[in-house]
């Protein structure tokens, strides 16, 4: 729950990525049907290479400031004037190149990753409070916030994570920064934050800008990384089949709550909860108060001010404590312990409706790193978090299942996933411990190549817990599980060759990712031996740093191996006969051509990314 | 940049000397770099390749040539800077020591501006123009002596510091060589005087070719100053027994492909584009980047491995200047003119915050 404790500081700004867009459509990865448009943006009449082919990945923040601040005593300070830390802004790394945002495969776009961010608190005169690193992390609890926008930017999610490597400056930071140093000794942050209103339309002058809006805290040793083991609320509209994207959106989503016991309020975070205008300043759905249900009566503790100034999310961030002022009475803490936490609004006809709760009991379970990549032969441990009204969950049984057709691919003509479905094996039940913990084993074998010109598989594990599994009433967020990619089996020659085994998998990059060409192109024999010491650099890098190549992070470590042995012998080796050898990305001047010509489809035609990922999965067949 | 340097005193103040002429040298590659860069990015590829890999091989030389100062620096107890507020010169603007001056012209001013014929021939080929031309050549009057020093070509510039080099004898070089980074574009570590004078050595005649030949010794590559007017007389330079110089261009042809050249605006400035523009956001982008390079150079000379995140760099900037160069400069509604583009200001962002 860290993140929700004190003390705590709220930051909100901008942010700006650049993803790449070649590879949204998995038979873009067909080297043998790849078309030279495909590295173009988006025509009217023509899908092309979707919204952003030049893109490089690229994440960065900025202009993005503290907001605000809760002391470790439960005061809160909004200004510079109160403490310095609210003066200082967040910025991303100053001594290399900015994060990168990577999807997990073109068939699980719902779980991009960012990879090689650091974060750093900096005073307006350019010193660092603090530098760190942030975890690597998947986005989660997607949904349509803007209802109206055309494009992805109707979209708000989640990262949640840890910064660890925490450098602090020596000497006195100010009163907030002072006790956050302290809490926090030498160990790392809490962090969490919404990023929603993003421009993926290039006619628009924010085009590839979008908000960001969080909280840092302490995080509790031992705790997970990724999950907050709080009061879970799930949102009423959760009950759909079609939830969190496709109509009816909800009213309002899924928030988290911390029972701070000792001051007796609730924290409560509605950061991704409240629906946004198609302007993205916050909408109005009426009154929105926090209380427990008790008996079937709704015990109302205080109202969410979400609607007092135009400037409530920037500043708050959505985390508000309930009640404001003074605190909860001893019976009502008492009935929290065993009673479901509910937002309530109301409705058209004036009456109470309830927006979003705790459901299934109180029960909930949640995947700590739920994105996982495996080779043949590895296995892994995901670690499930399990919880009752905010408690850990001992000695529960979590079933766990394969959930791919419902959650992964896009249908045909695609290549199908989760087949073969024993290349991943795992129990069918995990029992948590006596902290509400259970580790779930994953074993990877060879999938053998089932999507043929796309590596490896994927596939999508849902763990629930039994009690709500086989309760027909039972609440689960369908975006909440574990994805899965398994790589290829590879044989790894002593002397790999350019034509044989290094170019049709360097070719497949130089298609995909178009901006390259600005630098190398990857499909040429001579210009990447011309390139050979940069490559070597890159591929031998971890994988976590921004610069390591190739930044899809979808290459094998079997094939990144035989790559780096072909570079240090770059063996030609025997062309295979004239036209079998695909080369179909055209000059590097056409993309910026096509750029520069500024003819942007209209926003009709306009097709966005995720929202294109969840248009497709429903429009597919499933086989 | 302007920063006045005295000319050579006695022996005693030698080393003093050579530090301030290292650090300048220094500055004076970095200074022909941000133009090099500018008509480098503003060819589309594709097209003009030959060209733009010609400009590009330069670029890199010039930077292997910025580091071997810096490692000579380096070796002599020196810390090489790279983030002095005016690190990066004013463009337009002359380069440091007056070079290319020519008696009875305006002063030589370095521009910002996309690639054309005229720009390698009266800009880049004046940078690199050799102290000792071939014959062909005009020969150059010497420049009365101004109290503010001055060079009339690099190569005179690096033959100064080569006499201070022999001068300051070979006890000076004491500095730690784990402080000088892992030896990027061909460079390498200094650790005696022998290597300062090799290092000298590379850099004119990479620059400038041999006093006999138009490369840095036989068969090597052919030298800066001819690599470019390959571009200017369109054929590449080679051998040639038949000509009275032993080379001649008559070798492949280099076509000029004027639509491959992006029309962007010259010597831009951050304050031209307006706030809230997506120009203005790129460039700012760009400008925080490249004083975060320069900032890594200084850090490499800490003994901090940073190579990684310096090649890192060049690479989002190359992207970062391209994407700047898509997007048309905001023109008033009564402007009827072709669109102009936008291009990296290379303008210092100090600050270490966010950009």
């Amino acid at each position: 729950m860290s993140y929700l404790e004190r003390p705590r500081l709220h930051f909100s700004g901008s942010f700006e990525t650049d993803v790449s867009t070649v590879n949204n459509d998995p038979t873009h990865f067909n080297v043998g049907t790849f078309k030279p448009e495909y590295d173009l943006p988006q025509t009217p009449g023509s899908l092309n290479g979707w919204w952003n082919p030049a893109g490089s990945a690229m994440f960065r923040i900025f202009d993005t400031h503290v907001r605000s601040v809760c002391y470790q005593d439960g005061t809160s300070a909004t200004t510079p004037g109160d403490d310095p830390v609210l003066a200082m802004q967040l910025a991303d790394a100053g001594d290399r190149v900015p994060a990168k945002l990577v999807d997990l495969d073109s068939e699980q776009q719902m779980v991009s990753q960012i990879w090689g961010m650091r974060l750093r608190l900096m005073t307006p005169g350019g010193e660092v409070a603090f530098s760190s690193s942030f975890v690597v992390a998947p986005f989660c609890e997607i949904w349509t916030r803007a209802q109206g926008v055309a494009g992805d930017g109707k979209y708000s999610a989640v990262y949640q994570s840890q910064l660890v490597d925490v450098t602090w400056q020596s000497g006195p930071l100010g009163t907030f920064l002072d006790e956050l140093r302290k809490v926090a000794q030498d160990g790392p942050l809490s962090v969490r934050f919404v990023v929603d209103a993003y421009h993926d339309h290039s006619a628009k002058p924010n085009f590839r800008i979008g908000r960001i809006a969080g909280t840092i805290g302490v995080a509790r040793t031992g705790e997970p990384v990724h999950v907050t083991r709080g009061r879970q609320l799930f949102s009423s509209a959760m009950m759909q089949p079609t939830f969190p994207v496709a109509p009816p959106y909800p009213q309002f989503c899924n928030a988290i709550g911390y029972v701070d016991r000792e001051r007796g309020r609730i924290v409560l975070d509605v950061g991704n909860a409240i629906p946004t205008n198609t302007d993205f300043t916050i909408k109005d759905v009426g009154a929105v108060r926090l209380g427990v249900t008790v008996g079937g009566a709704f015990q109302e503790f205080g109202e969410i001010d979400y609607r007092s100034n135009a400037d409530w999310y920037t500043n708050t961030v959505g985390v508000v404590d309930i009640p404001a002022e003074g605190s909860l009475s001893t019976e009502q803490l008492d009935a929290l312990r065993e009673n479901p936490l509910t937002v309530m609004g109301t409705g058209g006809d004036g009456k109470d409706t309830v927006l979003a709760g705790e459901a299934n009991g109180g029960t909930y379970v949640r995947a700590d790193d739920f994105v996982v990549r495996m080779s043949p032969g590895d296995e892994a441990r995901v670690m499930l978090y399990a919880t009752r009204y905010g408690e850990p969950l001992p000695y529960a049984d979590i079933a766990c299942f394969d959930d791919t057709q419902n959650t992964l691919g896009m249908g045909a003509p695609n290549p199908n996933v989760g087949q073969p479905i024993d290349a991943l094996a795992y129990p069918a039940t995990v029992t948590t411990n006596a902290d509400g913990i259970a580790a779930l084993p994953l074993a990877a074998s060879a999938p053998n190549n089932p999507r043929v010109y796309i590596d490896g598989q994927v596939y999508g594990v849902r763990p629930v817990l039994a009690t709500t599994h086989v309760d027909a009433n039972g609440v689960v967020n369908p975006m909440d599980f574990v994805s899965v990619f398994v790589f290829d089996e590879i044989h790894v020659p002593d002397r790999p060759t350019w034509y044989d085994d290094v170019q049709p998998i360097l070719q497949q990059y130089a298609n995909l990712y178009p901006v390259m060409r600005q630098v190398l192109d990857l499909g040429d024999y001579e210009s990447v031996v011309a390139h050979a010491s940069m490559l070597r650099m890159v591929f031998s890098l971890p994988v976590e740093d921004p610069n390591y190549m190739p930044v899809t992070r979808d290459l094998s470590p079997a094939k990144r191996t035989m790559i780096l042995r072909w570079l240090e012998n770059p063996v030609v080796g025997e062309a295979p006969p004239l036209g079998t050898v695909q080369t179909a990305a055209g000059p590097g001047s056409a993309l910026f051509e096509a750029l520069a010509a500024a003819e942007p489809v209209s926003a009709e035609e306009h097709v966005s990314g995720k929202t294109a990922f969840i248009a497709q999965k429903s429009r597919g067949e499933k086989r | 940049m302007r920063l006045v340097v005295q000319p050579p005193a006695e022996t005693g103040v030698v080393h003093d000397d050579l530090r301030t002429y290292l650090q300048r040298a220094i500055e004076l590659e970095h200074a022909t770099i941000p133009p090099y860069l500018t008509a480098m990015y503003s060819l589309l590829p594709g097209k003009n390749d030959v060209a733009r890999a010609l400009i590009r091989s330069v670029v890199v030389e010039e930077m292997s040539h910025m580091v071997l100062a810096a490692n000579i620096l380096s070796a002599i107890g020196g810390a090489p800077s790279f983030t002095a507020e005016d690190f990066i010169p004013a463009y337009p603007g002359g380069l440091p020591f007056k070079i290319g001056d020519q008696p009875g012209q305006p002063p030589f001013e370095v521009h910002l501006a996309p690639f054309s014929l005229q720009l390698v021939e009266n800009t880049f080929m004046a940078i690199e123009l050799p102290e000792n031309p071939p014959l062909d050549f005009p020969v150059l009057e010497a420049l009365a002596a101004p109290a503010e020093e001055t060079f009339t070509t690099i190569g005179a510039f690096y033959q100064r510091i080569r006499e201070l080099i022999l001068a300051a004898g070979p006890s000076l070089y004491t500095g730690d060589p784990a402080r000088q980074p892992r030896h990027p574009y061909g460079t390498f570590a200094i650790r005696s005087q022998a290597d300062a004078i090799r290092a000298i050595d590379q850099i004119v005649r990479q620059g400038e070719g041999t006093t006999t030949f138009p490369t840095s010794g036989s068969g090597g590559e052919i030298a800066h100053y001819y690599r470019f007017a390959q571009i200017v007389k369109g054929r590449m330079l080679v051998p040639d027994p038949m000509s009275r110089l032993k080379y001649s261009y008559s070798g492949a042809e280099i076509p000029f492909r004027p639509d491959g050249v992006v029309p962007i605006v010259v010597d831009p400035k951050q304050s031209d584009y307006p706030e809230g523009t997506e120009a203005a956001r790129i460039s700012r982008q760009f400008n925080g980047l490249y004083g975060t390079l320069l900032r890594m150079l200084e850090e490499a000379y800490s003994g901090k491995d940073v190579i990684t995140n310096i090649v890192g760099i060049m690479f989002d900037l190359k992207i970062i200047a391209q994407r700047l160069m898509s997007v048309p400069i905001p023109q008033p509604p009564d402007y009827v003119g072709a669109p102009v583009f936008a291009a990296p200001t290379f303008e210092f962002a100090l600050t270490h915050a966010a950009f």
